[in-house]
């Protein structure tokens, strides 16, 4: 009875049940940190293929692990399914929610990576530095950046519906007036984490920022290191993901 | 569609015909709302339809709405190995296997429940 008081109260079932899947695992979900939704598993979806794809054009270069890092890991979905995905690859998340740091990196050791794998830590985009860095290798040379960050233009949070808008953290959902904030302070940050190789950097976004994304970084002058490449539908149509890349 | 007559090298099983992606239409239960974070729908199920045969899956198995999409593409495989295969498809190549399997053991059985009935009758007669 309890549990239906719950759900009557709109309390996702992601937090009643405790758990629930994303991809081919099982993840545990605890309030307040956001529950995975399906365009975050399309959006690994994409990366996983991007890393395939890599990995088959440079077949004879180095064995040395994949960099992965994911920013506002909550969770920890994101970069445990690519951890799972690819056995030599090492994940390096951050967020600001300790709650979704501590949960991040419970689901990791439930699911059996180590911490040399997956660590996640208390950190928000724009403090990550070197020095901040405290991954096993104090790597600040990624691979690949990935994020689902918090993307939805203030002025849209009073149109959730109340199981989102009542149970699920703000800080996770809402991006600043655009949107837009912790993705301008990744696209300042990831020249630095690219180091000196070639990086990639997918993001899940609001449906109004693909297409601002592009103009902003594609346009003359505006930013030289970082190139906007692409930006893809979700399955339902809308524009929600974009690749950016720093050579 | 690549269909292969007989067996393969595949331990007697025929490969099953390719699915191409622009061939297939799917739908999701997602609805009309913004999507992405603002809603928090756990709606997984997939409707999967092979527009040149109009043949159709849903999935719904699992709570992985990429899972339930991978499973229903293999589903959908099998019904068009059906479609095109007929008989010689793997799923009827297994049901055969499977009835044939069914009716030996039935054989086996009566023999066994015969057996036993003729030993115990001769076990009798040795009483008297």
């Amino acid at each position: 009875r309890d549990l239906v008081r719950r759900r009557l109260e709109h309390e996702p079932i992601q937090y009643i049940i405790g758990e629930w899947d994303f991809m081919d695992f099982t993840i545990k979900c605890r309030a307040p940190t956001l529950c995975p939704r399906p365009e975050t598993e399309e959006l690994v979806e994409h990366v996983i293929h991007q890393i395939q794809n890599d990995q088959q054009q440079h077949k004879d270069n180095d064995n040395n692990p994949i960099q992965i890092l994911d920013v506002g890991c909550g969770t920890g979905a994101i970069g445990i399914a690519l951890a799972r995905a690819f056995p030599q690859a090492e994940v390096t998340a951050i967020d600001i929610a300790p709650e979704a740091v501590a949960l991040s990196n419970e689901n990791a050791r439930l699911l059996q990576l180590s911490d040399a794998r997956y660590k996640a830590q208390l950190c928000s985009a724009a403090d990550f530095t070197t020095e901040a860095s405290t991954a096993a290798t104090s790597v600040m040379k990624f691979d690949y950046v990935v994020s689902n960050p918090p993307y939805i233009p203030f002025n849209d949070m009073e149109t959730l519906t109340p199981d989102v808008r009542d149970h699920e953290d703000f800080g996770a959902l809402c991006g600043g007036d655009d949107g837009l904030n912790v993705v301008r302070d990744i696209v300042a940050m990831l020249p630095q984490w690219a180091g000196e190789s070639k990086c990639t950097c997918w993001m899940e976004v609001d449906v109004s920022h693909p297409i601002m994304i592009r103009d902003w970084i594609g346009g003359s002058g505006n930013d030289d290191v970082n190139k906007f490449v692409e930006y893809r539908q979700d399955l339902c149509g809308r524009d929600r993901f974009v690749r950016l890349e720093v050579s | 569609y690549k269909s292969y007559e007989g067996p393969s090298g595949n331990g007697g099983l025929t490969a099953l015909p390719e699915l191409k992606e622009e061939d297939l239409t799917e739908k999701f239960a997602r609805g009309s709302g913004p999507g992405g974070q603002k809603i928090n729908k756990t709606a997984s199920k997939v409707i999967l339809v092979h527009e040149p045969t109009q043949l159709r899956v849903e999935c719904q198995d699992t709570r992985s709405l990429q899972q339930n999409r991978k499973i229903a593409r293999k589903r959908l495989r099998l019904k068009l190995d059906e479609f095109i295969n007929g008989s010689n498809s793997r799923t009827s190549v297994k049901a055969a296997k499977a009835s044939k399997k069914k009716s030996k053991a039935k054989a086996r059985n009566k023999a066994r429940q015969k057996k036993k009935k003729e030993i115990a009758l001769k076990e009798e007669g040795e009483f008297y």
